[in-house]
């Protein structure tokens, strides 16, 4: 064959490429474009039988195609065969183009038929989605409504749920209430449970206590039954022992009265101590009123004292030429008798002189009788009164006593021997009659004590023996009722309780009675004791009081024989200790006979 | 203010006619020199030279515990003389005061620990405080005060370191002391 141009092989080319290009409905038709786009690449090669292999079944266009490409092929042949005959190849493109135009008009109406079928394809598949839309919003529609339908059935199946779910609190809440309840009524019933098995152990208790009780009484019963010839020969010794305790209660009675007959006489003997007692209470309240009085006269006259001492010390020293050196005045008052020194008859010896005297006197009477008992107060103010006026008497009495001697030391000694006697005599009473005061008290008391508690042993020997009659005497009894009551067991075992629970009763009250007269036993020894006590300390108040006076008027008539010594003038020849030896004897003198009055 | 009463025991004391109350745990030397007006109070332990030279108190003086009345001495070219003392009344000594005063007024008051020179003047109504030390030969003159430091106050311009009731006050109280200073009471049987 010949090779056509190239040019006319493109425009064939490009011809059934525009062919395949407006023809794309199918892929056949595409393969074919690819089919003749190949024999366009197989144009440098020929191939015509590759390319006849590539047509399709497709009647007319294939036809035309295979054609089509003969003609190409026959083209392509003749150019490389034939260039000279321009008229041929004129005629031959001429024939070409004619062929190229039917080919032309038959690709048109091919491809007008392809449109055809294109829009029957196109009414079809828009028909089809027509439908297919209609379907889908059919569907929709559907889906909506089971949405709706859905969502409805959610709502109601979630207000279900609530309603479920309220439901089971609640009966979760009855529940729990329940079984609460459950738990509380468990409880009481336990409580219950115990208390009720508690009961039952103490209805089970009582029950053994009342079978052993039982026990007892029916042990009783038969030994009660058993004993009757014991209680015949019982009841006979009990009243052989009856008279021998009756007998013993009257011999007790009788003491009994002895020891209270005893015990007043005390009592009547301790209300005379009493008695004693205040009379010397009151003797010691006048004597403390003294003594008052008495103070308060010493302190007046220690002031009036002081001061005429003040007045005489401001003269003497005014007027006393020559001072007197220590050595001097220790000296004075150390030296007791200094009588030689002045031969001349002055106060001081005159009222020493007198003071010697009436010792003289008092010491001769003590010897005649030794029972000085002086103790009336009118003896003592005699006394006294003649111990104050012994200053002023003094010059009465030297015209009497002028033939006595009074040389030095005699008054110290006189005194002496006065004291001396004293002592021996009176302060030997003294004491005598104290100690036997004191030992007469004691002794009473002693009795008092003694008879006390002979009178409660008595009363308890007296009670033990009453209750052993009341014993005595209730056994008697029971045994007289037992030998006459043979029958009725019952009514004895009874009796017996009955009797038993009033003897305990009569038990308990002796207990409580016996308790209290021991208590009031206790009471009248404590106020005895008491009583004693307070006698005694009396006593030795009385004793300390009576030191006190004696000492008072020691003191006082010291000071009063040193006023007399002030008061008169002051020289060193007389012996002024011997006054006051004189006048410590004159108190001591009055002292004891004070002490006289109160050993009265 | 009243004084309390001081208690001694009978047998420490010794009271002499004229009221004076001497102990018999002092030191007297040479008594038959010692002057004592009379209610004077010598308390134990004080010691009184009379052997030196003549010790003269005036009235309602009270020589406390443990002081020391000396006379005074000079020393001459020859040797030593001791010269007489004079104390006035209402004076009081305190404890533990040495006084080697030539002359000592009335109404003085001497304080504890106090020391007096030799030969020292000391007039009526002054205090010398306790633990002043009075060097020798000094006056202190009325109503002065001497301090423990050593100075001398008052007079002109300072009258009242001494009260001005100075007299009246020291007769109180050396009578209220001696009224006071009473025997302890016998103990009631």
């Amino acid at each position: 064959m010949h090779k056509p141009k190239l040019g006319n092989a493109i425009t064939a080319a490009a011809i059934a490429s525009s062919i395949s290009t407006n023809n794309n409905s199918s892929s056949s038709k595409s393969k074919r474009a690819r089919q003749f786009s190949k024999p366009s690449s197989l144009i440098g090669g020929g191939g015509a039988a590759a390319s006849e292999s590539l047509y399709d079944h497709h009647s007319s266009l294939i036809g035309d195609s295979i054609d089509l490409e003969h003609y190409i092929s026959a083209m392509e042949a003749r150019r490389h065969d034939n260039e000279p005959d321009v008229w041929a190849q004129l005629q031959q493109k001429e024939s070409d183009i004619l062929l190229a135009a039917e080919l032309g008009k038959a690709l048109l109406e091919k491809n007008e038929e392809l449109v055809k079928q294109q829009e029957k394809l196109i009414e079809d598949y828009s028909a089809k989605i027509e439908k297919l839309e209609q379907e889908k919003h059919m569907l929709r529609q559907k889906l909506s409504i089971a949405e709706d339908e859905s969502d409805q059935r959610v709502l109601e199946l979630q207000s279900d749920l609530n309603e479920l779910k309220e439901k089971l609190q609640t009966q979760d809440t009855a529940i729990r209430q329940a079984e609460k309840e459950k738990t509380i009524l468990i409880d009481e019933l336990q409580h219950q449970n115990t208390r009720l098995t508690e009961q039952i152990q103490e209805a089970h208790a009582t029950e053994l206590k009342l079978s052993a009780q039982i026990q007892e009484l029916k042990d009783q019963y038969h030994y009660r039954n058993s004993s009757l010839q014991d209680h015949v020969n019982s009841l006979e010794s009990i009243k052989t022992e009856l008279n021998l305790t009756t007998g013993k209660r009257q011999e007790l009675e009788r003491r009994l009265q002895h020891a209270q007959d005893e015990k007043e006489s005390l009592t009547s003997s301790l209300e005379e101590a009493s008695d004693r007692i205040h009379m010397l209470e009151r003797h010691a309240r006048e004597q403390e009123t003294k003594l008052e009085t008495t103070l308060q006269a010493l302190e007046r006259s220690q002031r009036e004292n002081n001061v005429l001492s003040e007045r005489l010390g401001a003269d003497t020293s005014s007027s006393m030429p020559g001072k007197k050196s220590l050595q001097f005045e220790m000296e004075c008052d150390d030296d007791d008798g200094s009588y030689t020194e002045t031969g001349k008859p002055n106060h001081m010896w005159v009222e020493a002189r007198s003071v010697y005297i009436q010792l003289k006197s008092l010491v001769d009477s003590l010897k005649v009788s030794h029972d000085d008992d002086s103790g009336l107060n009118s003896d003592i103010s005699l006394e006294l009164e003649s111990m104050d006026n012994t200053i002023s008497s003094t010059e009465r009495n030297d015209g009497g006593h002028m033939a006595i001697e009074f040389r030095q030391g005699m008054l110290s000694s006189m005194s002496d021997e006065l004291t001396r006697l004293l002592l021996n005599l009176d302060a030997g009473n003294f004491k005598k009659m104290l100690d036997q005061t004191r030992n007469l008290v004691l002794e009473q008391e002693d009795e008092i004590k003694r008879s006390h508690q002979l009178i409660q042993q008595l009363e308890a020997k007296v009670t033990v023996t009453d209750v052993e009659l009341q014993n005595v005497k209730e056994e008697r009894d029971q045994a007289r009722g037992d030998l006459e009551d043979d029958t009725n067991r019952d009514e004895l075992l009874t009796k017996a309780q009955t009797e038993r629970d009033a003897a305990n009763g009569r038990r308990t009250k002796a207990e409580v009675e016996l308790a209290r007269t021991r208590v009031e036993l206790m009471q009248a020894n404590s106020q005895l004791l008491e009583s004693i006590q307070q006698k005694v300390e009396l006593s030795q108040q009385l004793e300390q009081w009576q030191m006190d006076m004696h000492e008072l008027i020691d003191e006082q008539m010291r000071s009063k024989l040193i006023n007399n010594r002030r008061a008169l003038p002051t020289e060193s020849s007389t012996p002024p200790p011997s006054s006051s030896a004189a006048a410590n004897l004159a108190k001591r003198v009055s002292s004891y006979k004070l002490w006289s009055l109160f050993q009265r | 203010m009243e004084i309390a009463d001081t208690y001694y025991s009978k047998d420490e004391y010794v009271e002499t006619a004229s009221g004076n109350k001497v102990s018999r745990h002092t030191v007297l030397c040479g008594s038959q020199n010692i002057v004592l007006n009379g209610k004077v109070i010598v308390q134990s332990g004080a010691i009184i030279r009379g052997d030196l030279a003549n010790v003269r108190a005036g009235r309602y003086c009270v020589i406390s515990k443990d002081s020391v009345i000396r006379p005074p001495y000079k020393q001459f070219s020859k040797g030593i003389a001791f010269f007489p003392m004079h104390i006035g009344d209402h004076v009081f000594v305190g404890e533990g005061a040495v006084v080697s005063a030539a002359s000592v007024g009335s109404c003085v008051y001497i304080g504890k620990n106090a020391i007096i020179g030799r030969r020292c003047v000391i007039k009526d109504c002054c205090i010398i405080e306790d633990g002043a030390v009075l060097p020798p030969e000094t006056t202190v003159s009325s109503y002065m005060r001497y301090t423990a430091k050593g100075t001398i106050e008052g007079g002109q311009g300072n009258p009242y370191f001494v009260p001005a009731a100075m007299q009246d006050e020291m007769i109180k109280y050396t009578k209220a002391f001696y009224e006071h200073f009473v025997r302890t009471p016998a103990p009631a049987s």
